[in-house]
């Protein structure tokens, strides 16, 4: 019990809560719980509701943990367990509510760049709310939290190649929309940041 | 997946995305030390009443239901009720054809059976008809033959 929890691995942690640590599993969220609820806020847009996720996927990560088998890591199990809870919370609220009330722009002493920059974020926001959900999964965890394809296709309990087909489709249709957008001219509105990109992505 | 694997335009994309979360980040999460140590604290203090479930008992051999759910998850379900479906048909096709055939042969042996009376009662006949395919010569070659309780006087008549 006496032994440095920090130093201690996921697995190991784990194995302490097993025997009845509960100090282990205090470590366990303390590791975690800040890039569980940027995932979560990631999906379900609102921080409270996020915090929710964030608990209960604690709670249910701590009930089920002799579950936990060790094919996967246990940051992959904890998000799988998360992304579950955050989409029975979207579920819920679809249920609850009939208008989603879309978020709000922070307008006040922004610079005209960011200001620009935010509205293009939550159009980009708005086209990334459209997506099927596994795409959108796919792409949260790809883009947003820079996981692994290995530890996307654990949390969406699918094939490997399946999790990078859904990062791909996604892709393609934020492209589409994105090209629909240029058609407009309005990337010429939004300070021609797509062609910055492109760019970008070229000298690189 | 490499992101050099995906072709440019999707790669323009993903750095779209990208760039974007960095220049904007959206959405904004709490940075605040006191913030994250709160939620530890809430949910430590929910996990104070829980109990570790014992672990989940071995589950139980797969039915032929889960299997082909499985099989339909790995897209190879309609194969399966494809490959099934088949092999259901060709047995079918095979007893059909095994029935078609004992009837042929009841058929054709009831045939015989009438032929060899009619020979027994007049054996011309036979040969006098024009669309049988049937002589009385054949009849007495064929191995049926054997089986006709010919009598002397039946083979003098022939």
């Amino acid at each position: 019990m006496g032994k440095e929890l920090t130093i201690l691995t996921d697995s190991d942690l784990v194995q302490e809560i097993k025997i009845g640590n509960r100090k282990a599993f205090s470590e366990i969220v303390k590791r975690h719980q800040k890039s569980l609820l940027r995932m979560s806020l990631r999906f379900v847009r609102d921080l409270d509701m996020a915090e929710d996720v964030v608990q209960e996927s604690f709670i249910k990560a701590y009930e089920k943990l002799n579950a936990f088998e060790g094919r996967s890591t246990f940051k992959s199990w904890l998000f799988q367990i998360a992304v579950n809870t955050a989409k029975n919370k979207l579920r819920e609220r679809k249920r609850l509510t009939t208008d989603i009330d879309s978020i709000q722009l922070a307008v006040g002493a922004v610079a005209e760049t960011s200001l620009v920059h935010s509205a293009l974020s939550q159009e980009i926001q708005e086209e990334i709310d459209k997506l099927p959900t596994k795409q959108r999964t796919a792409l949260i965890l790809r883009v947003y939290e820079d996981l692994s394809f290995k530890e996307i296709a654990d949390i969406m309990e699918c094939p490997y190649d399946t999790a990078k087909a859904n990062y791909r489709h996604a892709l393609i249709k934020l492209k589409d929309s994105f090209e629909k957008r240029s058609d407009l001219n309005m990337s010429e509105s939004f300070g021609g940041f797509f062609s910055e990109v492109a760019n970008y992505v070229e000298v690189e | 997946m490499n992101p050099r694997s995906l072709p440019t335009d999707l790669r323009i994309t993903e750095k779209t995305l990208r760039r974007l979360d960095i220049t904007e980040p959206e959405p904004q999460i709490p940075e605040a030390e006191d913030y994250y140590q709160r939620l530890h604290d809430r949910i430590m203090a929910q996990v104070e009443d829980r109990e570790i479930k014992p672990p989940p008992s071995p589950s139980p051999a797969l039915s032929p239901k889960d299997l082909l759910k499985r099989h339909w998850r790995n897209g190879l379900y309609l194969v399966t009720m494809c490959a099934l479906v088949a092999v259901i048909g060709v047995r079918n096709i095979k007893s059909i054809n095994s029935q078609i055939s004992e009837n042929h042969a009841v058929a054709k042996f009831k045939n015989e059976d009438q032929l060899i009376g009619l020979i027994k009662e007049s054996p011309d006949v036979l040969d006098n008809t024009v669309l049988s395919v049937y002589s009385s010569n054949d009849v007495l070659n064929n191995k049926l033959y054997s089986k006709i309780d010919l009598t002397k006087e039946l083979i003098e008549s022939l």
